[in-house]
């Protein structure tokens, strides 16, 4: 139970960070040249999912402190469904965004030199 | 099962997806070194953000339980996102400052941004424009606004005037109402002091009925009595018939004579038993004579108490209908004030509502003023800029002017040097190489004179 708290906690810490690192992000982005706007858009796409897949992960360790806001919801049967998608589809398409921001990067380097 | 499957594999592959990131990241910056990336301002964000790869690397190939593991991961990735905040955080203000300062190096009167002017051309003016159209809507907004306020203030005072002759006439009603439930209440408890009385009646005739079976039983045993009595009576006599006889049949044999006064005797006492029989007969008619009154009069009680009866039910009837009107009347009394709880909740609304739409009504005039003072900042500022462009302008004219001065006189100079230079070759046609002596302020205008002219 304590551990299931503390994890809900670190994830409640980490979505609002990733939120907020995803708006100082398109903040960031107006002052970047234009050859690098690719792969900051890749990037940013990637944060999007890590909220996401977060938010997901929230979601379901909340379901053992506050049970009865999932089932007056209604979303509790779907929980587990979202986070079997979230650890199948959006994890890797994740990673997949974060290494065609660099490659994106390397290339807009390359270009530069 | 193809779950289980699935789920580690995609967890292998995105930390594989990761590490390939992380891997090529790392020695883009090993090979261009820092200063390479400076080209990207944000390239520390892309150090923090390939970093990820360490939680995950926890989350899959750890030693530990799955809860410690889980654990573990998630307090690495909310350290990563933290520090990639506090750099993103750190990158913005930074920019955001060297954008404010190259607009007020744009602002400033300095020779190092010749484009100031056309960026107020071509920038500054036309957002003077729009502004201005923007405030001319303004304009019109609020103007529009104040008529569309207006015109629902009136529409609302119409609706609460209605609202309150609703609230007059509801509370006539609920006195109304009241006053009916009052009355109501007054015959419920004058219904319920008679009833109780009914009660009490009743249980007096049922005490009566027990009385007067009580009475019957006593009778009917009395009856029961005497004709057991008469029975015995009868049997008595009988026997006594019997015995005698036989004592006479045995004494006639025996005394004739001397029993023949006994025999009148027996005969006279026969007699008196026989009367007495007779009176005991009357009296018993007699007793049933006095009884058939009585039963009489309990048939009329029972005829009475019937008739006591049908009244308590007449009444009992008359009962229940003010019971049910009772309910009927709570009944509307019920909706009615369901009906005032209405009317007084969608007045409470509306209250709420008109509210609601003065303190948008108030921010709107706060925000319009907010925007009117911006906008006379900024006319005043382009008051000033434009002063400061008249001033160039007028310096610029003063410079023309002057320009224009100097050419005249260099114009005239140069008719004079042409004239000169006429005369000179004249002469020289007739000194051969002999050139005029001129001096030195003639020699550096002629100078100036050619090279305007490129050199001819």
């Amino acid at each position: 139970m304590a551990i299931s708290n503390t994890i809900f906690m670190l994830d409640v810490l980490t979505l609002a960070f990733v939120v907020l690192s995803l708006a100082f992000l398109v903040r960031n982005r107006e002052y970047e040249r234009s050859a690098f706007e690719n792969s900051l858009n890749a990037l940013l796409f990637g944060l999007l999912l890590m909220v996401l897949i977060k938010a997901i992960d929230v979601l379901y360790w909340s379901r053992d402190i506050f049970p009865n806001l999932l089932i007056s919801t209604g979303m509790e049967p779907y929980i587990a469904n979202m986070l079997t998608v979230s650890q199948v589809a959006l994890l890797p398409l994740f990673a997949v965004c974060i290494l065609v921001a660099v490659i994106f990067a390397k290339d807009a380097f390359e270009g530069f030199s | 099962m193809v779950q289980e499957v699935l789920i580690p594999v995609q967890k292998y592959v995105t930390v594989l997806l990761l590490f390939i990131a992380a891997f090529m990241w790392l020695l883009l910056r090993k090979n261009r070194g820092e200063e390479g990336l400076v080209a990207l301002r944000i390239n520390r964000a892309f150090t923090v953000m390939v970093l990820v790869v360490l939680p995950f690397i926890v989350g899959t190939f750890s030693f530990f339980s799955e809860d410690i593991a889980r654990l573990g991961m998630s307090f690495l990735l909310a350290l990563i996102f933290l520090i990639l905040l506090v750099v993103l955080f750190k990158f913005d203000k930074i920019n955001t400052k060297e954008r404010n300062k190259d607009f007020r190096d744009l602002m400033k009167d300095s020779q190092k941004h010749p484009i100031k002017f056309e960026f107020a051309r071509r920038i500054v003016a036309p957002e003077i424009k729009k502004l201005k159209e923007k405030e001319k809507a303004l304009d019109k907004k609020r103007k529009k606004f104040s008529s569309d306020k207006s015109k629902e203030m009136k529409v609302l005072k119409i609706k609460e005037k209605k609202l309150d002759e609703k609230l007059k006439r509801s509370e006539e009603l609920s006195d109304f109402i009241k006053k009916n439930q009052m009355k109501t209440e007054e015959r419920s408890r004058v219904i319920s002091s008679k009833l109780e009385n009914v009660d009490k009646v009743k249980k007096e005739i049922v005490k009566k009925e027990s009385n007067i079976e009580k009475r019957e039983k006593h009778l009917e045993s009395k009856i029961d009595d005497n004709k057991k009595r008469k029975n015995e009576l009868e049997s008595l006599f009988r026997r006594q018939k019997l015995n005698l006889a036989k004592k006479t049949k045995e004494v006639l044999l025996e005394v004739r004579d001397g029993a023949m006064r006994e025999i009148r005797d027996r005969e006279s006492e026969l007699e008196i038993s026989k009367a007495e029989l007779g009176a005991i007969k009357r009296d018993v008619s007699r007793r049933e004579r006095n009884l058939n009154p009585r039963i009489n009069s309990l048939e009329k009680r029972e005829s009475e108490i019937e008739k006591r009866f049908s009244k308590v039910r007449i009444q009992e009837s008359e009962i229940r209908e003010a019971l049910d009107n009772l309910q009927i009347l709570r009944k509307q009394f019920a909706k009615e004030e369901k009906m005032l709880r209405k009317d007084k909740s969608e007045l409470g609304s509306y209250k709420s509502e008109l509210g609601r739409k003065e303190k948008r009504a108030e921010r709107m005039k706060l925000t319009y003023s907010k925007n009117n003072n911006d906008l006379i900042k900024r006319e005043t500022e382009l008051d000033t800029f434009e002063g400061s462009i008249k001033k160039r302008k007028r310096d610029l004219d003063a410079l023309e002017r002057r320009l224009a001065r100097k050419n005249k006189e260099i114009s005239t100079l140069e008719v004079r040097l042409n004239k000169q230079l006429d005369n000179t070759s004249k002469k020289d046609k007739l000194d051969g190489d002999v050139g005029d002596i001129i001096s030195d302020e003639v020699y550096t205008s002629n100078k100036k004179v050619r090279r305007k002219n490129g050199n001819k």
